[in-house]
């Protein structure tokens, strides 16, 4: 078996899944945005080099208030978490919620910007 | 300076044989036991004490019989051939052949054994593993 890195494909997935309208989703800087915020792929789990735990942080940004924010995360956790994120060369065994932070910062505009991160862990396998 | 560099626990991998393998070629890489983490041998000996009155202080001892014990710990695969062997064979009280080592530096341990335990362990969030644990059937070889 060939090793490869699962991040163009999962992170090609997720996103995909993500998209919705009147949400901008990764690039641009319109609100409100959701954003794959930082991908972190783990070492093999297993001497065959298949089993993999990816790390994701997705993100939402609203500058209207800070329950839009809520609401896009919840939405963003009912499309990733129980969803079947397959890909050519990944069997995907679970999404597994873990921590959500909660910030506010004050834009250069002086608009407030309420931002939700939210990790979860993918657990992965290489297809052989 | 040793003559050979370290290697990663990678490389030792734990195989079930149709056959005791008598030399490396005969175990296949298609003989690991598939999902595999982590391996552990253990040897052990008896001692059997002829201590006597021209021992001084100290005991004396000749080498007893010997046996060995493996561990593997596995994320659980229930359609893989193999682990659903190993859990047939317990299950039907049968032997196995087992060869821990590396197949590209053909150096290792083979045996036949028989499954002593088997732990299967689901927690929240985290993939399911199942550990089998052997002990060596008659003569270990090393290879």
């Amino acid at each position: 078996m060939m090793y490869r890195s699962a991040e163009s494909e999962i992170y090609m997935a997720a996103r995909e899944l993500l998209v919705r309208d009147g949400i901008q989703v990764g690039g641009g800087a319109s609100y409100p945005r959701v954003e794959i915020h930082s991908f972190n792929e783990g070492g093999p789990l297993d001497k065959g080099m298949s089993l993999r735990e990816v790390t994701i942080v997705v993100e939402s940004m609203s500058v209207s208030s800070k329950g839009e924010s809520l609401e896009m995360n919840a939405e963003n956790l009912s499309r990733l978490v129980g969803s079947n994120l397959d890909t050519e060369h990944f069997h995907i065994i679970g999404i597994i919620p873990s921590s959500l932070t909660d910030m506010e910062e004050t834009l250069d505009s002086q608009a407030i910007l309420y931002r939700q991160l939210q990790t979860m862990r993918i657990i992965i396998s290489q297809k052989d | 300076m040793a003559e050979t560099p370290e290697k990663l626990g990678n490389k030792n991998k734990i195989y079930m044989t149709d056959d005791l393998a008598e030399m490396p070629g005969d175990a296949q890489s298609t003989d690991w036991i598939a999902g595999e983490t982590t391996n552990t041998i253990n040897f052990n000996g008896n001692q059997i004490e002829v201590s006597d009155k021209s021992s001084g202080a100290w005991q004396k001892f000749i080498p007893g019989v010997k046996g060995a014990t493996i561990d593997a710990t596995f994320n659980t695969l229930d359609a893989d051939p193999k682990q659903t062997a190993l859990l047939d064979s317990f299950i039907e009280g049968q032997t196995v052949f087992l060869f821990v080592g590396d197949l590209e530096a053909n150096t290792g341990y083979a045996c036949e054994a028989i499954i002593s335990s088997i732990t299967e362990t689901n927690d929240n969030a985290a993939i399911s593993s199942r550990s089998f644990s052997f002990v060596a059937n008659g003569e270990v070889k090393r290879i």
